[in-house]
């Protein structure tokens, strides 16, 4: 489900109007804005994993990815004063996370290996590395690593506008609307982009995927 | 009749693989060690501010931004200005025309009236001897002048100090050779001595 389609009602008082994920947003951002510094600690706290998640996918490396996320949160925090409101503040956020990670990676384009992390064993994951273990006969501790592998490959195969969208999309769950809004691009290029990453990705991990 | 499996094996496609990449989480340390690191980097933004270098790179980027198009487009008026202008004042193409022409003669005349006229030495009397296959000449000036009773064009000719006389005290040589139309050409030569050319 999108960030912006989750949407909180207060039960308490059946009268309160209904407040979105953004408007709460707002409500920290402009304590920020008039000088607390405890309000930002709170949206860091909200939005880190999801952030690291991007910058991480987008990157394959979780040491470059600890730091590009910092470096997201200090310039969020540092342009905060900048920010007027008329996009929801994650979108705000994921702009300048995919940003800076696309121009952090163009800058190190020659030096680029791998550092993962691993895959936490729930529910919906535990269900496709049962399937897949079965079909390859497996086991499906050497099946999950070499599967993760192999998917950060083809991720990272894909160009940076094609990969971010895949990520936003099938990884972040965010709305076609929400990643235009943060590539600052059209919906109609989104979907496009979204078809043919998805395309380029079933050709590279078709050992995996059931025709 | 053939009973169905009750578990079919699921299908895997590309979102469900990509699924899989939402379960790479990292450990409740690293964001310990993350939000500690996050609160230093944040003083530090908070304490350090940009220093006057750098605050300058900024403006000058962000003027860069309009610069680029201001100046080129000024470039381009002035440019179609100046066309236009030109196409509308002849005065200025003849007179132009009169200066390419002028510089055009300099070119190539004085060697041929300095070599072929006799020195008429008016003011000094000490003529140079010349050597002509050791001379360089330049000219640095030309220009004509007419009124109701003459036309007259003028070159002032330079010898560089290749340029061999028989008085070695006297470095450089400054002739200034006048053609005039009833007389011929009038040249007159004179010694600079210790003129820095």
């Amino acid at each position: 489900m999108s960030i912006s389609q989750s949407v909180s009602v207060d039960t308490a008082i059946s009268d309160t109007p209904v407040r979105t994920e953004a408007d709460r947003d707002a409500e920290f951002v402009a304590r920020v804005q008039a000088g607390d510094v405890q309000a930002f600690d709170h949206l860091v706290r909200k939005y880190r994993e999801r952030l690291f998640s991007i910058v991480y996918n987008l990157s394959s490396n979780r040491e470059d990815a600890a730091d590009i996320t910092q470096e997201v949160f200090i310039k969020a925090f540092s342009s905060i004063k900048r920010f007027k409101g008329n996009s929801a503040f994650f979108t705000w956020l994921y702009r300048i996370g995919v940003n800076t990670t696309l121009s952090h990676l163009k800058k190190n384009r020659l030096r680029r290996f791998f550092s993962l992390e691993s895959i936490q064993e729930d529910g919906a994951s535990a269900e496709v590395l049962e399937a897949l273990a079965m079909k390859h006969k497996t086991e499906k501790g050497a099946l999950l690593n070499e599967l993760q592998e192999k998917l950060n490959e083809a991720l990272q195969k894909l160009s940076p506008k094609h990969r971010t969208v895949v990520i936003l999309f099938e990884i972040e769950g965010l709305s076609h609307l929400e990643i235009a809004d943060i590539m600052g691009c059209s919906v109609g290029t989104v979907r496009s982009r979204l078809h043919y990453a998805k395309q380029q990705l079933q050709g590279f991990l078709q050992e995996f995927v059931d025709a | 009749m053939r009973m169905s499996d009750p578990n079919p094996p699921k299908k895997i496609t590309v979102e469900k693989l990509l699924q899989l990449k939402r379960s790479e989480q990292p450990s409740s340390e690293f964001w310990n060690r993350f939000e500690a690191e996050l609160n230093i980097k944040r003083l530090q933004a908070l304490v350090e501010r940009p220093s006057f270098a750098e605050r300058l790179r900024w403006l000058f980027r962000k003027s860069l931004l309009w610069a680029t198009p201001i100046g080129g487009f000024a470039a381009v008026s002035l440019f179609f200005y100046q066309g236009q202008f030109q196409h509308n004042n002849p005065a200025i193409e003849a007179s132009e025309m009169v200066a390419v022409e002028q510089s055009a003669q300099a070119s190539v005349a004085p060697i041929l009236a300095v070599q072929d006229a006799p020195i008429f030495a008016s003011q000094n009397p000490v003529a140079p001897t010349v050597r002509s296959s050791e001379i360089s000449r330049f000219i640095v000036d030309s220009f004509s002048s007419e009124n109701d009773r003459q036309s007259a064009h003028y070159r002032r000719v330079l010898y560089t100090p290749s340029f061999s006389v028989d008085r070695s005290d006297d470095s450089r040589y400054v002739a200034d050779p006048i053609s005039h139309p009833r007389h011929g050409l009038i040249q007159k030569a004179g010694f600079s001595s210790g003129r820095n050319f």
